[in-house]
């Protein structure tokens, strides 16, 4: 049973709102640290300087989209286990797809319950303390 | 505040920068820009106002954000056409997407008049697609699995193994040159775990085995710390005798078959070339040579050097690490440089400054008066501090400083909706939106803008037909500009119409009793006719032009601000607006007099002359009511000591020193002091927040003596005196 307060995460997304909301889900299920970047070149970036267990990261941004940066992540050795939650618009299957084959780990709808946000990670890490 | 409530306001913040960046996108759109990125970009801030909408369950922006979003995806994709007209309806749609934004802030739930038809039409515009609905669509078979992983304690991933899948397929000819596969993979087997599965699939029954051909393949799994480069090295020897695959585990090469080319390496050096410091965190540092980047160090790592072509990730992205280390300093600030700050807190601020600069002021005269020399530690620490101080000031003040884009980039939407009323195709020019100036006066500019690029297009601009008997254009242009000149910013609104016509002005303000019909006025004098209470030239008040309003209230709002506003024209050619505003309204260029004994402030701003009343030029009215003459006109004068009650009998004119005013509405005024004692920069503070409001006074200001000085409220002296003036007459 994974303590969420062990679980370093980063929160991609281009919008301060959605990282705002996503940080205050994560607060509430115990999650301690939390990061936050604004686009796949500085999630990336962040990742390589501090490396975290799980992120959570929009599909939509600037300079480097979602799937851009899972690509980058699970092809970089040192980073490439992190846990990755895409968070997408809509339920799009062909979206969805593609992240599969590059090796995510579970996506997130907006808008999300802190509910749903719980269920999406306990079904990463298992259930959390 | 509630997190979600302060996470709202972030949002509708937000969305005014998204709306923001979707018209200026759809503009560069309809100016010719084909950028992938443009569409992307404005496609985004709609997404992403329909997401955080979502989030607040702000129904009816999501639905027609939904809509937009769904046509502007069409156009992405490349199934809808940016024409001209396409892009048209999205700029309406944009201005209905912000008044909808507005009126979700503001919890306002009435139908919004256009959003319906527009909706409409977008979904006509993005045809079938446009059909499909918010819910969710039909998956088929495809059934998604969440990907678990084994937590480790606290431990970050970066430590945990890595690993690569190895598939090692000899040719004969690996054998012919005397290798051994088996050598190989203990090779290999020494750079960490490793699991290895024989495929011997390909092996043929006995009796038909060829002696010389290769048969066999294995498959590695290794897992620990050993990169890429260092496998390629176990098989350095034997390259192009075998088929080799380095793939990272949990990465699925194989299945990457539709997507397009990848590149890591150049994405790794581009992230790091803005944070040099962490390149490369796995790389043998020995490797590199840190002074001289470019050529890859090949004597202190040969192997390095010699690893197959593609270069490994870490080599290459250091080098261009450095590279871009040199070039990135203006990448650097783009990510992340900015705070929001409350507005509270930069106002607390500049306050204290500003008791800091009084502060200063009151410690330079009281060393003055304790006769130190100039030339004394103290007096030159103190003149230090005064340098200090003032930078301080300077740099605070530019916290508050806003450019002026964000009035400027209101006027496209409304040079849209006053072109499409009046019938007259306009197009608006903006220069130097960089331009900075204080937040407040930048909100208080809104107004007198709107209400002059009004009148630019609806009385400045010929309609198209007079344009084209005079050989202009059909297409009008109104050009708005700001440029800082002279410690103030300069914003101009000027229009290439017909210019004023001045017969018809000049005959409106007699008809009105403006003006003598005798009098003789210059073109400048005649032009500046508009700005008077109660001129307006339109025939009938349009829709346009605004309830009655004129160029008055345009004049007044820019004089509250401590501004002023001139008016140019060239018949045939058009008009230009000039206003020079101060850069920030808490500090004042003051003029600072002498009244009974006590010290007051007259803004500089409302200054036009001083004078020395001479006997011959004062004339009684009776009382105590006064009239100057100044170059044949006759202007009030105005005693101030009796209109704030310091004296009960007037000064004798010629005792003091007139200074001509000009307050609203251009009306002129001697105020009649005892002495000027200089002109100063002072410090505004509210007498309002302090004390209460008191006529006559706008504000209040510490002087370097220590003592309270009023700032003269100049309109409100000149309209009660000429009240008192119309009694006594």
């Amino acid at each position: 049973m994974p303590a969420p307060s062990s679980i370093p995460c980063l929160v991609v997304d281009d919008q301060q709102t959605m990282r705002s909301l996503v940080r205050t889900g994560l607060q509430q299920l115990g999650f301690r640290t939390i990061h936050e970047a604004a686009d796949g070149e500085d999630g990336l970036r962040h990742m390589l300087s501090r490396p975290v267990q799980l992120v959570i990261s929009d599909y939509n941004m600037p300079k480097l989209d979602g799937l851009g940066l899972l690509r980058a992540i699970r092809s970089h050795p040192p980073i490439q286990k992190t846990a990755f939650i895409m968070l997408t618009g809509r339920a799009d299957k062909e979206l969805v797809q593609r992240a599969v084959q590059f090796g995510v780990n579970n996506y997130l709808v907006k808008p999300f319950t802190v509910g749903t946000l719980k269920e999406k990670i306990e079904a990463i890490f298992g259930v959390l303390a | 505040m509630d997190p979600l409530a302060a996470i709202r306001e972030t949002f509708f913040q937000e969305c005014e920068e998204q709306l923001a960046e979707l018209e200026s996108g759809l503009l560069a759109m309809e100016g010719g820009d084909q950028d992938p990125e443009t569409i992307n970009a404005v496609f985004r801030a709609v997404h992403s106002i329909k997401g955080g909408a979502g989030a607040f369950s702000l129904e009816a922006l999501i639905r027609f954000a939904h809509v937009f979003e769904t046509a502007l995806d069409e156009m992405r994709s490349g199934r809808l056409a940016p024409s001209n007209d396409v892009l048209k309806s999205m700029l309406r749609a944009a201005d209905v997407l912000a008044d909808l934004v507005r009126a979700a802030h503001a919890g306002d739930e009435a139908e919004h008049p256009g959003a319906a038809t527009l909706a409409e039409e977008l979904r006509t515009m993005s045809g079938a697609a446009g059909a499909e609905d918010e819910s969710e669509e039909d998956w088929g078979d495809f059934e998604f699995q969440p990907m678990a992983v084994a937590v480790e304690g606290a431990e970050a991933p970066a430590a945990a193994p890595a690993g690569f899948k190895v598939a090692f397929k000899p040719r004969a000819d690996l054998y012919a040159k005397a290798n051994e596969a088996a050598l190989l993979l203990r090779e290999l087997t020494r750079l960490g775990h490793a699991e290895v599965e024989l495929d011997a699939h390909d092996v043929p029954p006995l009796n038909e085995i060829d002696p010389e051909a290769a048969y066999l393949s294995w498959t590695v799994t290794l897992t620990g710390d050993a990169d890429e480069t260092s496998i390629r090295e176990v098989f350095e020897f034997v390259d192009g005798d075998c088929e080799l695959e380095v793939t990272p585990l949990g990465g699925s090469a194989e299945s990457e078959g539709g997507e397009p080319a990848f590149d890591l390496s150049s994405l790794l050096a581009r992230v790091q070339g803005d944070a040099p410091a962490e390149a490369a965190p796995e790389a043998p540092v020995e490797a590199f040579e840190p002074v001289a980047p470019p050529p890859p160090a090949p004597v202190v790592a040969p192997v390095v050097a010699a690893a197959p072509p593609p270069a490994a990730p870490p080599a290459a992205a250091n080098e261009t690490a450095a590279e871009g280390q040199a070039a990135g300093g203006p990448r650097k600030t783009e990510a992340g440089a900015t705070i929001r700050v409350d507005l509270d807190r930069v106002d607390r601020l500049i306050d204290l400054v500003g008791e800091l600069v009084i502060n200063q002021a009151v410690l330079a005269q009281r060393v003055m008066e304790a006769g130190l020399a100039r030339a004394s530690a103290v007096a030159m620490g103190l003149d230090e501090l005064e340098q200090l101080t003032r930078e301080i000031q300077d740099s605070v003040m530019a916290i508050r400083a806003q450019p002026v884009k964000s009035v400027f980039q209101r006027m496209p939407r409304l040079v849209r909706e006053v072109a499409a009323m009046t019938g007259k195709p306009v197009r608006l020019v903006t220069e130097g939106e960089g331009t900075e100036v204080d937040k407040t006066v930048i909100e208080r500019l809104a107004d007198p803008l709107t209400h002059m690029i009004r009148n630019a297009i609806d009385h400045g601009l010929e309609n198209p037909e007079k344009r084209a008997a005079a050989g202009k254009p059909a297409e009008g242009v109104v050009k708005l500009s700001a440029a800082h000149r002279s410690g103030r910013i300069v914003i101009e609104v000027s229009d290439d119409g017909g210019g004023i016509n001045r017969e018809r002005v000049k005959g409106i303000a007699i008809e009105k009793g403006l003006i003598s019909a005798e009098a003789t006025l210059s073109d400048e004098e005649i032009d500046n006719l508009i700005f008077m209470p109660g001129f307006s030239t339109a025939a009938e008040v349009s829709d346009i032009s605004g309830r009655g309003v004129g160029m008055d209230v345009v004049r007044r709002s820019i004089q509250a601000l401590g501004g002023r506003i001139t008016i140019s024209s060239r018949p045939g050619k058009g008009s230009t607006f000039t206003m020079s505003l101060p850069l920030t309204l808490a500090v004042l260029d003051g003029m600072v007099v002498s009244v009974n004994n006590q010290t007051l402030v007259a803004p500089i701003t409302a200054i036009v002359e001083t004078l020395q009343p001479k006997a011959e030029d004062v004339h009684s009215l009776g009382g105590h009511a006064r009239v100057i003459s100044i170059r044949g006109g006759f202007v009030p004068l105005i005693d101030v000591g009796m209109a704030l009650g310091y004296r009960n009998e007037p000064l004798p004119a010629t005792q003091g020193v007139a200074l001509l005013i000009e307050g609203e509405g251009g009306a002129r005024a001697a105020l009649l002091c005892d002495a000027i004692q200089g002109q100063r920069q002072v410090v505004i503070k509210s007498l309002e927040a302090n004390y209460r409001q008191v006529p006559g006074v706008a504000a209040a200001t510490i002087l370097g003596d220590g003592r309270v000085a009023l700032i003269l409220d100049i309109d409100t002296i000149v309209t009660v005196s000429r009240g008192d003036m119309r009694k006594a007459g």
